[in-house]
């Protein structure tokens, strides 16, 4: 007679008391709501689309269902995103409808993600940003292990009204016996760290430079064109400085052209970006753009290259 | 082939673009249809903020524009030939809308280029191609251009409170209508139509927010106390037209519609396709059985300037009259301000439809005037009353 072989637990990882974490499935599409970080409505059909076509599932970047143990009912979402090839960005989204409720779900979800992270996959470390509203999970977070690194004024909407957004941070701590604690480096600083007066902006030219948008003292914005990017690619190869990013880079034009076009076909566009022009000569001079813009929140990050080092400084 | 006729033909001379041209002509601009050439200048004429190459431009006048409704009339400068600005034109069924779009850069100066354009674009459309009225939509610091159509016998009839961001302030949408007098000789003006009103005309108590003590219905976005908004799903296709066969009111828009499962099903995944969405639309459900009783959605939503319009149908007539649609819409009204952070919501409402406007009135919706002769009712060109909503205003209501 056969010995009976226990049921095998259906996990064994990445659970907590009130909540678990585990890969989405199709029928989590039934409940979207709960699930998308969004809050733009979708049908169960289209969010069945939406994960099988769109939804990025990768080392890099996945998503977890967040799922009450009680009813294996799910009410939310971690996304994680792996970044600069060791660190981790998470995410966590429960549905407004579940009131505070939602929200220990949510801290309980991340406290389980970065414990598995940082301790499991060794991450160096893990960060999350929370709206400052949001402060059961931040003050769950911040009791286990997490610190917060920064704080963006006014960059979330909570209820209609503006709150700071704050960056949580775990760092691992064989990592910190390593390497130190990054939290104790002074950063060092040049310049006077004061603002200075704003250029004047320049209205009512009888003649704008050809598809200018925005015209100052001793230079113009206007629209990217193909030969801007042929321009930029040649420059970047003549580069000498290194520490703007993390060394320099050689782009290839064909990867420009395909990367911008893509990036013009949405609307609204999320990646607004100018090419800078010498006023006098109308010489490409560098770009600046807003990088991306989110038109919930009204907030975008700003982004400026001057690939012309004659121009620099 | 002669030498001659081999080489290129030679750049026209700047300021010569007008010339044998026998209409909509200025004394500093004129007027032209759409050139693929006009995409070096897209930011001084498209209606975007945003900057696109002329690459990008060019394929969007060869491909796009020719499929819709509208067109781009170029106002263009006749000292040389640049394009300065645009006359969006949008086709309705019996009106024409007017959007100008002339770009910052240039400021004040083009206040005189975007009037002269109007006075002679606006009497054109319809002095010369006979077309009813034509609602010129402007902002409200653009006084000058206001003036101007007033100047040739247009009107102010309706005013958007700070629909627009512009330069640090906010500033009113105004439409500027300008009327076909032969159609005026018949029918009257519309303006002395009095608008019938019921109901108080007060708003009343938003409904309470709902403190859910178990679980929220499957999928629901926001609850009420006894409806609550869900995304469309694709068996609500079949549930919304059911509904619709059943409609006894004719009111509501131009006469009763019957859609078919298909096409309505296909219409709400075509919105929720686009990201972000420009019509955001929910089911409303009763929550004491998940019944689909209706619809609320926002339409055309700016997020630039953070407004949009607001739409709702009960479908069900068996719920109307109860105060289940004004629930519903200000489930939608939290949605719209805040999580999407919209500055004002806009209403439009067919003239006879008295109760559809008592209802707005109701849920906080202030009038804003009128869009006269832009439909067919009755022998007659028929009306719209408009209405507008700020976020600000509907958060200091009271509250239930």
């Amino acid at each position: 007679m056969a010995t009976e072989v226990p049921a095998l637990p259906a996990q064994t990882f990445l659970t907590g008391t009130h909540v678990y974490l585990r890969p989405i499935e199709k029928s989590d599409a039934e409940r979207s709501v709960a699930f998308r970080n969004t809050p733009y409505p979708m049908s169960p059909e289209r969010t069945e689309e939406w994960m099988t076509d769109d939804l990025d599932e990768s080392s890099k970047s996945f998503v977890y269902a967040i799922v009450r143990r009680t009813d294996d009912g799910l009410v939310g979402s971690v996304a994680f995103e792996r970044e600069h090839y060791l660190t981790f960005e998470i995410t966590g989204w429960v549905a407004p409808v579940f009131g505070a409720a939602g929200q220990r779900w949510k801290a309980e979800a991340l406290t389980i993600a970065s414990d598995w992270l940082s301790e499991e996959l060794e991450s160096p470390s893990v960060s999350t940003n929370l709206s400052e509203a949001d402060t059961i999970v931040t003050e769950d977070l911040l009791g286990n292990g997490f610190v917060i690194t920064s704080r963006l004024r006014e960059k979330r909407i909570n209820d209609g009204v503006r709150t700071g957004e704050l960056t949580l941070t775990r760092f691992n701590r064989a990592w910190l016996e390593t390497v130190g604690d990054p939290m104790v480096i002074e950063l060092a600083k040049t310049g006077s760290g004061l603002a200075r007066p704003v250029s004047v902006r320049i209205r009512s030219r009888t003649s704008a430079p050809k598809n200018a948008v925005m015209v100052g003292e001793r230079v113009y914005l206007r629209p990217g064109t193909e030969a801007d990017l042929e321009e930029d690619v040649l420059w970047q190869r003549r580069e000498s400085e290194t520490f703007h990013t993390l060394g320099r880079r050689l782009p290839s034009l064909a990867e420009f052209v395909l990367d911008v076009a893509s990036d013009e076909e949405e609307d609204p566009l999320r990646y607004v970006f100018f090419s800078v022009c010498d006023i006098k000569t109308g010489t490409f001079i560098g770009e600046v753009g807003l990088n991306p813009v989110d038109y919930l929140t009204r907030t975008a990050e700003t982004a400026s290259w001057f690939h012309r080092p004659e121009f620099r400084g | 082939m002669s030498a001659t006729t081999e080489t290129t033909k030679p750049a026209p001379v700047p300021g010569t673009g007008h010339q044998g041209q026998t209409f909509l002509v200025g004394d500093l601009v004129y007027i032209r249809a759409v050139e693929t050439s006009d995409a070096e200048y897209a930011m001084w004429w498209r209606d975007s903020p945003f900057p696109l190459s002329p690459a990008r431009v060019e394929t969007l006048i060869k491909e796009e524009m020719p499929k819709e409704r509208r067109a781009a009339l170029m106002v263009v400068r006749k000292s040389d030939d640049v394009p300065v600005g645009a006359l969006w034109v949008t086709y309705h069924s019996i009106a024409v809308q007017i959007d100008p779009r002339f770009g910052g850069v240039y400021g004040d100066l083009a206040t005189p280029w975007l009037c002269e354009a109007l006075t002679m674009v606006v009497p054109w459309l319809v002095d010369e191609q006979h077309r009813p009225v034509v609602h010129v939509r402007l902002a409200g610091h653009q006084t000058e251009a206001i003036a101007a159509i007033e100047a040739i016998g247009g009107r102010e009839t309706a005013r958007f409170r700070t629909t627009y961001f512009l330069n640090r302030e906010r500033q009113d949408q105004v439409i500027v209508e300008y009327r076909n007098a032969q159609w005026g000789d018949r029918i009257g003006d519309p303006n002395q139509v009095e608008l019938t009103r019921t109901g108080t005309g007060v708003a009343r108590p938003v409904p309470a927010r709902v403190v859910l003590e178990g679980d929220p219905p499957l999928n629901a976005v926001l609850v009420g106390q006894r409806v609550y908004l869900r995304p469309v799903e694709e068996k609500d296709g079949e549930a919304m037209t059911k509904l619709q066969r059943l409609e006894t009111e004719t009111f509501h828009d131009l006469g009763r519609r019957m859609s078919s499962a298909i096409g309505l099903t296909k219409w709400h995944d075509g919105l929720q396709k686009k990201d972000p969405p420009a019509w955001v639309r929910f089911a409303v459900c009763l929550r004491e059985n998940d019944e689909l009783i209706g619809a609320v959605g926002i339409d055309g939503i700016d997020r630039i300037h953070g407004f949009a319009e607001s739409e709702s149908e009960l479908l069900n007539p068996a719920y109307r009259g109860q105060g289940y649609g004004s629930e519903a819409k200000h489930l939608l009204f939290e949605y719209a301000f805040n999580h999407l952070g919209l500055h004002s919501l806009q209403s439009f409402v067919l003239w006879d439809n008295t109760r559809s406007a008592a209802a707005l009135r109701k849920q906080g919706y202030r009038d804003a005037g009128r869009l006269n002769w832009t439909y067919v009712k009755s022998g007659k060109y028929g009306d719209i009353c408009v209405f507008d909503l700020l976020a600000e205003e509907w958060r200091s209501l009271p509250r239930e």
